[in-house]
């Protein structure tokens, strides 16, 4: 399980460097694909099977060939290398603190870690320890279907629209706008 | 903790795939390197385009349809994504009102499938 962890952790960690160092976009979108497999791993891991899904099919898929595209679109050349400003790496390392600790303390809210790694106590009626007891697709899927169906049939309503935008933002020009 | 290792072996197969398919991939490319003989010619370090000789540069821009086709494509995924959950809950847990909605979800979607087909947006050119 270690084992595991600690690749996936690393090849995410790698597929991440590799976004923000590569000088070819395309080099830099094929990394935050290994990144993003690299996390649907770690979400397996925690029994997420439905978000460790949607990082595959979604995000790992589809958003993917999204960004490829639009790169083939904008056929940019390679980056050029430009020293990195040191407020925005000191902001960014900032940010990765702090989300890292408001996240980890709202994660382990109440829950304390038993001498073999299993989970005690925890607030709130959703919290890791009745969730993962419940299963975390079947209590995801329960609250989406049942308290929050309005916010799920309204989800129907935006994808309608994103389509609508998808078909105006392409629509063809008229003959001589063309390029 | 027993019944957490048990569920990620599910998923062995998939790991075992994964291997195979970096072993395979990775041995054809070391034994032909090894093995293969190497007289290099001009014609042969072409890059490879069908057989022919390549037309022009690959850095060129590409049409406005595969960016219209990938965000169509978003837009439907992330409606399969939603039959996941559904998918476990709906025999045993939500039966006829699961179905209702998502046929609702679905119809919606429908009509967005519609607009786009009706405004050509699935035809190439």
């Amino acid at each position: 399980m270690t084992v595991i962890f600690g690749l996936a952790a690393l090849l995410a960690f790698l597929g991440g460097v590799g976004v923000v160092t590569s000088r070819r976009t395309l080099y830099a979108a094929l990394s935050l694909v290994l990144n993003m497999v690299a996390l649907a791993v770690l979400f397996l891991l925690l029994d997420a099977q439905f978000l460790a899904a949607v990082q595959i099919i979604v995000y790992a898929g589809a958003v993917m060939v999204l960004f490829v595209f639009i790169i083939a679109l904008l056929a940019p050349g390679a980056e050029e290398r430009v020293r990195p400003l040191e407020l925005r790496v000191l902001l960014g390392g900032l940010a990765a603190v702090v989300f890292t600790v408001v996240v980890g303390r709202l994660t382990l809210n109440g829950i304390t870690v038993g001498p073999n790694g299993q989970l005690h106590g925890g607030l709130g009626p959703f919290n890791p320890v009745t969730v993962n007891a419940h299963g975390q697709v079947q209590t995801l899927g329960e609250q989406l279907f049942t308290t929050f169906l309005l916010p799920f049939e309204v989800t129907s309503v935006l994808l309608l629209v994103a389509a609508v935008g998808a078909v105006y933002l392409s629509r063809r020009r008229r003959p001589g706008e063309e390029e | 903790m027993l019944d957490w290792t048990r569920m990620l072996f599910a998923y062995l197969p998939l790991l075992v795939f994964l291997a195979m398919v970096v072993a395979f991939g990775g041995a054809m490319t070391v034994v032909t390197t090894l093995l293969g003989p190497r007289r290099p010619t001009r014609a042969k370090g072409l890059p490879y385009e069908c057989g022919i000789i390549p037309a022009e540069t690959a850095r060129r821009r590409f049409s406005v349809s595969f960016y219209l086709t990938a965000m169509l494509f978003i837009v439907f995924d992330v409606e399969a994504i939603f039959l996941y959950p559904w998918a476990v809950l709906v025999r045993h847990t939500l039966h006829i009102f699961g179905l209702v909605e998502m046929a609702i979800f679905i119809a919606l979607l429908g009509v967005a499938l519609l607009y786009v087909w009706r405004k050509g947006a699935l035809e190439w050119n």
